[in-house]
């Protein structure tokens, strides 16, 4: 089920009014259980199957480990949950594209060898949720979390819809203690958590899917050269349209959690105002960074261990992170690039260290306070583009079907190819310059603020204006059922 | 967590206005005359493709463009053969990706009837006429409970709403009217008039009262196809190109052939100066006839017989609905005493 279709209207309407029923707590929070496997299986019921699975196991061994001394039992256990958690990733997820290389490589060596088509579908959300068990197990064997006794509780853990399919990955942490005590919204949460809700379905349906998506499906699909101005158009409809889609399915998310009285963390922090890219994985897709950070790149040792080995495991963590987003090598060629971009970043940064000009305080100084002198502003304003342009290039690799298109709309967009066809429509073009324009403004001013704060502060007919907007376009866009980008990660 | 404060009236009052301004919006659009609109999105196309396989008795199943949807009128049809044709057809789309499905799945049975405009027949496999087809026939293949379900209750509200007509009122829909110059070189689906046909839910497609008695729109109705006409026309394929093309589509019609499926071709009406300029970039001997040939199956072309070509359109591409009645009535008469029909026993 997704946030964006009618059903989800009538299923959550249910779900309220069973969590706001005088029923006691254990039963509430079965029903939100029963609630979440619905909202899974009406995709594709027989993949229930495997978040059961996963929920058993971990569960299970999760609770050996916390009754285990011997250091190598715990070991096992841990082990166990991982070769099951990667192995149904690695199966559904990555079990073509493993067959494809295989046969890749031996005909290399000039082995012909044709195995039989596999037909894997992949169990939507896999990804986030292996890797949300995955941290819970992580954090018991390093008894940073004790194993938790209730299942009823863990399995809600595992499978609260909110953030089942697309996140964010939430830690065990943050959300297991919440399900301990009765939690129910104040007014005041409930109709922020409707707000936030709205706000995400906007940025789903109205401007993700209704302003930018044909621009970016019209450049990414055709297989012709392109005029520069038409591969520059897809690639910052598709940059837009990837944060409008994905923030829009995280802010929908925490909106949902909060009308039920559940807080989850932000996922998201205005990235396209990100200078350099630590500053742009510290605002975008934030759980699923923090996870790389805690559970891949420091223990291969972070940045303890020299400055070669430091960019070692960038690298590594950010190939490795490509590679989460798709079997495919065009998705390793993102990460690649993104780690490269951090390598450089970091030698640039161990060389010369950053202007006062764009120290964070600085930042925050000149975004807060008017009168900070012009050229501060300007340089920041450059770096701003600058981050913005080299994550456009990555975005390339990411939307492109093949490497053959990659190539082709990257010679494009560099003015490499002297006869390319026009493609998008301009009613296409002026829509993608006004949205893009608009969202790297709003970025910008947000910068450094807290939506929740400016909205505090501003005049209340700017927010009802506001509001009534996005609910009135979402009307007018009489969409439904689009899957989220990243459903199919 | 925090919450902002005074938001809770903000957010009421917004809901409150947002609900005034729907009001008014459907009011002023009833007050318009616009009808109930069924949407043809692809949850629609996958709800009638569906009933497909749905049971093991034989299907009437049409596919095509838009003059299938005007020119057959699916009630008189019924009547005629004794059994509801399933209406698969979408406008401005090539029907070969449906073909291509159909023939694939093999709990379908019965009789294809498929509508050819030359244009759109033969468009290339990255152009919008094919590529808007593919995701219909995607999308059913992976239709969930879950969008079922929002389908089910998509329908009860356009059934009550006018404005619901994503067509013509959807945000897209409007902003493609905004003035704003076309790219030269660059296809622009043109726009309609709003209320220059309608669809109902069995997504029989109907010319508007409005229109029949509006020269006016006739004429603008009448500029759109012109201006698609000149688009198809230039990428008409010839010779080993054409063969090409038609390679699939004779191994698609020869697996239907295979399990008992009879399949005609359709060549609907079409008027001046249209009918001269499909003539002039789809010659008929180079592209009707030798499709017939080539796929070795029988075909009903309007030009062939006075019952069929003696209707005008009133806006150059599409029966009056007064005259898809009679239209239906003679092709199915045509196709079970000329061609052979045998109507699929239910």
């Amino acid at each position: 089920m997704v946030f964006n279709s009618l059903i989800f209207v009538a299923f959550f309407m249910l779900v309220v009014a069973l969590h706001y029923a005088p029923f006691p707590w254990k039963i509430k929070k079965v029903n939100l259980l029963v609630a979440s496997y619905i909202f899974y299986a009406v995709w594709n019921p027989p993949f229930i199957i495997l978040l059961w699975l996963s929920t058993m196991v971990d569960f299970y061994m999760a609770r050996l480990m916390a009754d285990e001394e011997r250091e190598s039992r715990r070991k096992l256990y841990l082990v166990v949950s991982l070769v099951l958690n990667l192995g149904m990733l690695a199966y559904f997820k990555y079990g073509t594209f493993l067959l494809d290389n295989f046969v890749l490589l031996l005909s290399g060596f000039g082995i012909a060898y044709s195995p039989a088509a596999p037909d894997i579908i992949l169990p939507v959300g896999i990804s986030f949720y292996t890797f949300q068990t995955l941290s819970y197990t992580i954090d018991v064997y390093r008894r940073n979390v004790s194993a938790e006794k209730s299942f009823l509780d863990f399995a809600l853990f595992v499978t609260f819809f909110p953030q089942l399919v697309a996140g964010p990955i939430v830690r065990p942490n943050d959300l297991i203690p919440q399900f301990k005590t009765p939690h129910l919204a104040t007014r005041d949460q409930f109709v922020w958590g409707l707000g936030l809700m709205t706000l995400g379905l906007f940025m789903k349906v109205v401007v993700a899917d209704n302003l930018l998506a044909p621009s970016a499906d019209i450049v990414f699909s055709v297989p012709m050269p392109l005029k520069p101005l038409d591969a520059w158009t897809g690639v910052l409809a598709f940059s837009g349209q990837i944060f409008c889609d994905f923030a829009g399915y995280s802010t929908c998310a925490i909106g949902t959690a909060l009308c039920l009285g559940f807080g989850i963390m932000e996922n998201f922090r205005y990235p396209y105002a990100a200078i350099g890219f630590s500053d742009f994985w510290r605002r975008w897709h934030i759980s699923f960074s923090t996870w790389l950070r805690d559970y891949l790149y420091i223990p291969l040792g972070g940045n303890r261990q020299g400055p070669v080995r430091t960019y070692a495991n960038l690298m590594f963590t950010m190939l490795l992170g490509g590679l989460w987003h798709g079997a495919s090598w065009t998705f390793v060629v993102w990460g690649g690039l993104h780690g490269t971009y951090l390598v450089l970043e970091r030698l640039f940064m161990g060389r010369r260290r950053l202007s006062p000009a764009i120290q964070p305080g600085a930042i925050a100084q000149s975004v807060l306070i008017p009168g900070i002198n012009n050229s501060t502003r300007i340089r920041m304003i450059f770096g701003v583009l600058l981050t913005f342009f080299l994550v456009n290039i990555t975005w390339v690799f990411f939307r492109s079907p093949d490497f053959a298109t990659a190539g082709r709309l990257l010679a494009a967009m560099f003015g490499l190819i002297p006869f390319g066809a026009a493609m998008v429509p301009n009613h296409d073009m002026v829509k993608v310059f006004v949205v893009m324009a608009s969202l790297l403004m709003i970025h910008w001013m947000m910068r450094e603020k807290d939506l929740v704060k400016v909205l505090s502060t501003a005049p209340r007919w700017s927010v009802v204006l506001l509001w009534t907007a996005m609910l009135v376009s979402l009307i007018l866009s009489q969409q439904t059922g689009d899957s989220f980008i990243y459903f199919q990660f | 967590m925090n919450t902002p404060s005074h938001f809770s009236r903000g957010m009421l009052y917004a809901i409150a206005i947002t609900a005034l301004l729907f009001f008014i919006w459907e009011i002023y659009w009833r007050a318009q005359g616009l009808p109930i609109a069924y949407n043809e999105d692809n949850a629609a196309w996958a709800n009638y493709r569906a009933k497909v396989d749905a049971g093991t008795d034989p299907k009437i199943v049409l596919i095509g463009s838009s003059r299938m949807k005007f020119d057959i009128d699916l009630a008189t049809f019924e009547d005629a053969a004794g059994v509801a044709p399933i209406q698969l057809s979408l406008h401005a789309t090539s029907p070969l990706p449906a073909l291509h499905d159909l023939a694939n799945d093999s709990l379908f049975t019965g009789t294809l009837l498929i509508g050819v405009t030359e244009g759109l027949f033969f468009a290339p496999p990255f152009a919008r006429p094919v590529t808007e087809m593919v995701k219909r026939v995607n999308y059913y293949h992976h239709w969930t409970p879950a969008q079922r379900a929002s389908f089910g209750i998509s329908r009860t509200l356009e059934a009550g709403l006018v404005s619901l007509d994503q067509d013509q009122l959807s945000l897209n829909a409007l902003l493609a009217r905004a003035p704003i110059p076309l790219r030269a070189g660059v296809f622009s689906m043109p726009v309609f008039p709003i209320d220059w046909s309608e669809v109902d839910s069995r997504r029989q497609s109907r010319l508007s009262e409005k229109l029949l008695h509006d020269k006016a729109m006739q004429d603008q109705v009448r500029y759109v196809w012109a201006h698609l006409s000149m688009l198809g026309g230039r990428r008409a394929p010839a010779g080993d190109t054409l063969t090409g093309a038609l390679i699939p589509v004779k191994r698609s019609i020869d697996k239907l052939k295979a399990r008992g499926v009879q399949v005609y071709f359709v060549k609907a009406p079409v008027d001046s100066p249209f009918w001269e300029g499909e003539q002039k970039a789809f010659p008929r001997n180079l592209f009707w006839d030798y499709m017939l040939e080539f796929t070795q199956t029988q075909g009903v072309h309007f030009d062939d017989y006075p019952g069929l070509k003696k209707f005008r359109c009133p806006e150059g591409s599409h029966l009056a609905p007064a005259d898809a009645v009679p239209f239906t009535a003679e092709l199915v008469r045509i196709l079970k005493t000329e061609k052979g029909w045998k109507i699929p026993a239910q």
